[in-house]
């Protein structure tokens, strides 16, 4: 990240501003497309995001932290759409399968849509940290360091995000067994 | 399932989840639209600004801090990592309090000296007779208006012609208003305080008038900002003073003072001086 373009645009510099947004867009959307699952909702995110960062980029005392602190203003942002949502709307959008999947190979019970609930289920603190460290791979120090929480919180949420989705494809797995999905019973 | 199977299977549905963002470009003009509706938050005050080692000359030679006529602490060689700039410190330090305090005292016992209370009725032609002095608590939110000019080049760094417009909420109401500070700073190492100077040019528009003035202060060490602005009133102001002494903390865009209004000019010392013609908007 040029940190010249963050200190110009601390400055005010609308055109340094454009250039930052256009360098991080690509990661902040993907980033929210990980924790949605819907593109609109994601694009949306990503462009409230940047709305918020040139609000408070003054307030970032360090510019060589940009790239995480702007992936925080992101988690809120994605974390305001998520609220904002109505509860009977599904939240991910169905991407087609191009191609086979490590799913389709390993287990055919899972399938994607069971994934995607269960995933819809977690509180998006813990769908952060999946996204963070299983798409875009970081390790859990980089997590920590990211989201500027120990690294025990990070442990813990992945633990409990880890079980929880467990849970929720057992559950899901089981025939004649009713799901949860976004509070309400579908049978 | 395992956690390792799990993990496999989480991070395989995540790629085929992952999605080609939209154009970048597209999205930023969509973004650039928006951003005039969008006030920027900041700092109040400007040293923060000043103080990313980001923004200083790496290496200056400690010669020419040698060279100058008022003694400073040498910066090092290589920048001062970052972290070393947060905000984890206690916000209480013996120097600030020190400071604060002998500048307050300074400026106050200054204008007591200057002007005994008996005469200051009579100094000031127009000044109300039955007016009587109010003590004041304010608050003033302020936003950067017009970023100033910075000078990194050679110590002492100065910023110059800073504009801050603040919203101003005091308990009295000839003081609550719109204010507008023309700030200025010098500094002889912006990365840390106690070696600062700061003055402002500074108006006040009440509800029936308006106060114009000059304010003083300096930085500590943990970036806040403690000032004291000195301004006549004119309108229905006129032959008032008001003073004021705020300190500004660091990170934030709010600040609270105590103050004094009262009838009389300042004493004498105090550059209450007309101030300069406001640029055309």
């Amino acid at each position: 990240m040029d940190q010249d373009l963050v200190v110009r645009a601390q400055h005010g510099d609308q055109r340094a501003f454009e250039s930052l947004t256009i360098a991080c867009h690509p990661r902040l959307f993907r980033l929210a497309q990980g924790i949605l699952g819907n593109p609109h909702l994601a694009e949306d995110a990503t462009q409230q995001a940047c709305l918020d960062i040139w609000r408070d980029i003054r307030r970032l005392r360090d510019p060589a932290k940009f790239e995480g602190w702007s992936y925080r203003i992101l988690v809120h942002c994605c974390t305001r759409e998520a609220k904002r949502r109505p509860k009977w709307l599904p939240e991910a959008e169905m991407q087609p399968a191009d191609e086979p999947s490590v799913i389709d190979a390993t287990d055919a019970i899972l399938d994607r849509d069971q994934l995607e609930r269960g995933f819809q289920r977690l509180p998006v603190d813990q769908r952060v940290v999946i996204v963070l460290h299983y798409l875009l791979d970081m390790t859990l120090e980089q997590v920590a360091e990211t989201l500027d929480i120990p690294s025990g919180t990070v442990c813990s949420r992945l633990s409990r995000a880890m079980a929880a989705m467990r849970a929720a494809l057992e559950s899901d797995a089981r025939p004649g067994v009713s799901t949860r999905v976004h509070g309400e019973v579908v049978r | 399932m395992s956690n390792e199977k799990l993990a496999l299977v989480l991070r395989s549905w995540l790629k085929t989840r992952d999605v080609a963002p939209p154009d970048a470009t597209q999205s930023a003009g969509r973004l650039m639209a928006r951003l005039p509706q969008t006030r920027q938050r900041g700092r109040w005050w400007p040293l923060p600004i000043f103080g990313r080692a980001s923004v200083v000359p790496p290496a200056i030679p400690d010669t020419e801090y040698q060279s100058t006529p008022i003694p400073a602490t040498p910066i090092p060689a290589t920048p001062i990592p970052a972290t070393l700039m947060g905000g984890t410190h206690t916000m209480f330090s013996p120097v600030k309090a020190i400071t604060a305090g002998a500048l307050i005292f300074a400026l106050g016992g200054a204008y007591l000296i200057a002007q005994p209370l008996d005469q200051q009725g009579g100094s000031v032609p127009g000044a109300a007779p039955d007016a009587e002095w109010a003590a004041v608590t304010a608050t003033s939110e302020c936003y950067l208006k017009t970023t100033g000019t910075e000078q990194l080049a050679s110590p002492p760094y100065g910023l110059t012609d800073q504009v801050m417009a603040c919203t101003d909420t005091a308990s009295d109401p000839r003081v609550t208003g719109t204010s507008t500070i023309v700030l200025n700073v010098e500094t002889w190492d912006p990365r840390q305080g106690n070696n600062n100077v700061t003055w402002n040019d500074y108006t006040l528009q009440g509800p029936e008038g308006t106060w114009a003035g000059h304010g003083y202060g300096l930085y500590d060490s943990e970036g806040v900002a403690h000032v004291v602005i000195i301004a006549t009133g004119s309108g229905a102001y006129e032959g008032l003073t008001y003073t004021q002494s705020i300190t500004v903390p660091a990170e934030t865009a709010q600040a609270d003072s105590i103050g004094l209004i009262q009838p009389g000019s300042p004493p004498p010392g105090f550059p209450v001086a007309p101030l300069p013609e406001p640029a055309a908007e």
